[in-house]
């Protein structure tokens, strides 16, 4: 087991996870940032590398990535600044675009990722035959995890296909969105009730859409906890960045 | 004839790669498009708007004043007379028939040229559909004449801020626009670009231009020509064009990316000449990009080629060695717009200008014949025209 299983194993709910961009606000935030975040109790860290047409986010994550890219971040330098992270508890998730991936080399890639403390991979536009043929084997060799999405139009049947390739968790995209937008749990609460059932024994974090106390403790009533991406870069915009800056977010969430 | 796996591949290129949102709008899509396309009473309705309303067949013209200039024959086959002006439409009537089979009820589409723009809205038109476009803020600019009359023809014009603020940027839009409303709305895309199933279908609807070309030709005594030329942006109007000579090796296949202001400058968006394999919009392909994967931003003065990646058929195709890729700079293209202006009276498209230039590039031998695509006419141009030749 993996920290994040192990995770999942010790604390079943209320998790909170952050979402940032590597890169921004400046080039060289992102190993201070991991830090302050492990300082601030957060649960789990998803750090995003940056792509120049992210198509599934809204204007908040699409100006992140475009301002990292201004900054110079890329793969192969996020993964140089990792290398230079003492080694943490709290679990670290990478996410971003394939393209980026494709070009380094999946097995370059992977093999990075195991070197530098990564617990899970989610890439939203991997197919599942391109999983099955490049990434699956390799990534249960270095023991790090796969994430899915699934959404209020994902069918039955393919649940049941995400259920069985999934070794992380299930992120449960709040709504049929892209990144940024509010969630009405009022409208998503059949999608969400009728997860618990077909993901049942499978964990689940909600994201997409939370962003303040109360939208945050909803998801973690239909799951194991939520993730807060745009709301968190919007605190940070337009500042240096602190542990202090953190903190406040995070205890501004978890009151 | 050129058809994917099931999947979706041309050999490594193409298939669907696309967030989980997308997913359900794309299957749908895979599983239905095939059977409502190849049915009978689509087929019916199909073709008699391509006859009656579109004006097909379009001619094969014998560009005799063009012939004789470069000493060998010219055929032009005449896109740019179809309703709305380019070849466009070929594809539009069709997807938004198709919508209207899936019984959506929505249409939404990114433009570059315009071009696409005013055919989707055409159909929305004609076939009593909303219709969102999604186009460059600098197409905008660029191409003001298309962006009036979608709007007369009741379309919503949505500007793409981000990025380059052209094509990739309005495609990247309409995407997003597309997850938000999966259920309700079709996303028509303009070129054989996208997850699959939309390049095999885009070239399905645009390969009657290679259909009548060999017709046209055999009626008038030519068994084959010995080059067809096109030019690409995601490469709708040359499958179109190559589509029947594909798998006739003495026809020669010359596919002519637009070169900027040349492939050794930044300014450029010759795609397969300096591309490297990766995924744009759904499929994988040829892109101009750097080393870390972020995909650069293009530039052509013709706004319907200024995009980075080009069709996986083309890439495939490419690799292949059966079609040949050549390119030519915003300056030749200008030069061979105002030579066919001059010899034939017809002002193309810029972007079929770009074909046209190469004409100047070409071993030919004095038998050979030559089909060039004229793939659209130059009104929507003619701010540019009007720049560059500084007519008063
Ligand atoms: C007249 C004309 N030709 C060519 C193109 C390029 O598209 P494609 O490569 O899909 O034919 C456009 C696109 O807008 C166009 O308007």
């Amino acid at each position: 087991m993996n920290k994040l299983q192990q995770l999942f194993q010790k604390k079943p709910n209320n998790l909170l996870s952050i979402f940032f961009t590597a890169g921004y606000p400046q080039l060289e935030d992102t190993i201070p940032l991991i830090q302050y975040l492990c300082k601030s109790s957060v649960d789990f860290i998803e750090i995003g590398f940056p792509f120049s047409d992210p198509l599934a986010d809204g204007p908040t994550i699409q100006a992140t990535n475009y301002q990292a890219i201004q900054n110079g971040m890329t793969l192969s330098l996020l993964f140089k600044q990792l290398s230079s992270l003492p080694p943490i508890s709290t679990p670290l998730i990478l996410m971003g675009y394939l393209n980026p991936i494709l070009q380094m080399g999946i097995p370059q890639f992977l093999h990075n990722c195991s070197q530098n403390q990564i617990d899970a991979i989610i890439i939203p536009d991997l197919p599942f035959d391109y999983y099955e043929k490049y990434f699956q084997k390799t990534m249960s060799e270095y023991n790090i995890c796969s994430v899915f999405l699934v959404t209020p139009s994902t069918p039955p049947d393919r649940l049941n296909q995400i259920k069985q390739f999934t070794t992380g968790f299930v992120y449960v995209v709040s709504d049929n969105s892209i990144t940024g937008k509010n969630i009405d749990f009022q409208k998503q609460k059949k999608y969400l009730e009728n997860l618990q059932q077909c993901l049942e024994g499978v964990p689940k974090i909600i994201g997409f859409g939370i962003k303040d106390p109360l939208s945050f403790q909803t998801a973690c009533q239909f799951a194991n906890g939520a993730i807060i991406g745009s709301a968190f870069l919007n605190h940070l915009k337009n500042h240096k960045i602190s542990l202090e800056l953190v903190q406040n977010f995070i205890q501004s969430i978890r009151l | 004839m050129i058809r994917p796996d099931k999947h979706g591949y041309y050999g490594e290129f193409g298939g669907a790669f696309i967030p989980e949102m997308l997913f359900q709008n794309v299957y749908e899509l895979q599983q239905q498009y095939e059977k409502i396309i190849f049915s009978d009473d689509f087929q019916r309705t199909y073709q008699s708007y391509l006859k009656d309303y579109v004006g097909r067949p379009t001619p094969l013209y014998e560009a005799q004043n063009l012939s004789q200039h470069y000493g060998v024959k010219v055929w032009l086959k005449r896109e740019d007379l179809c309703h709305t002006g380019a070849h466009k439409i070929n594809n539009a009537i069709g997807q938004v028939l198709l919508a209207k089979y899936m019984g959506k009820q929505r249409i939404i589409a990114e433009t570059g040229a315009g071009q696409h723009g005013v055919a989707t809205a055409t159909a929305c038109a004609l076939l009593n559909m909303p219709c969102q476009i999604f186009m460059g803020e600098k197409d905008i600019e660029r191409q003001k004449l298309n962006v009036l009359r979608m709007k007369m023809l009741g379309a919503i014009v949505t500007p793409a801020s981000s990025g380059s603020k052209t094509l990739k940027d309005a495609t990247n839009e309409a995407i997003r626009a597309w997850i938000q409303d999966p259920q309700h709305t079709y996303y028509v895309i303009g070129s054989v670009v996208g997850p699959h199933p939309y390049p095999d279908m885009v070239a399905l609807f645009q390969s009657i231009i290679s259909q009548e070309i060999k017709t046209q030709l055999q009626e008038k005594g030519y068994q084959y020509p010995n080059y067809v030329i096109a030019c690409v942006g995601g490469g709708s109007n040359a499958i179109g064009a190559f589509y029947h000579f594909i798998h006739n090796p003495i026809t020669q296949l010359i596919a002519v990316e637009a070169a900027g202001e040349g492939i050794h400058t930044h300014k450029t968006a010759a795609t397969i000449t300096l591309g490297k394999k990766g995924i744009l919009h759904g499929s994988l392909s040829y892109l101009i990009q750097s080393d870390d994967g972020q995909i650069f931003e293009p530039h052509s003065i013709s706004a319907g080629l200024d995009y980075p990646g080009i069709g996986p058929i083309h890439s495939f195709l490419y690799e292949q060695k059966r079609i040949q890729v050549l390119s030519a700079t915003d300056q030749e293209a200008l030069e061979a717009a105002l030579e066919l202006t001059r010899l034939e009276g017809i002002i193309p498209a810029l972007e079929s200008a770009h074909a046209l230039a190469a004409l100047k590039k070409i071993p030919f031998q004095q038998n050979h014949s030559i089909v060039i695509n004229l793939s659209g006419r130059g009104d929507k141009d003619m701010n540019t025209y009007q720049n560059v030749f500084s007519y008063e």
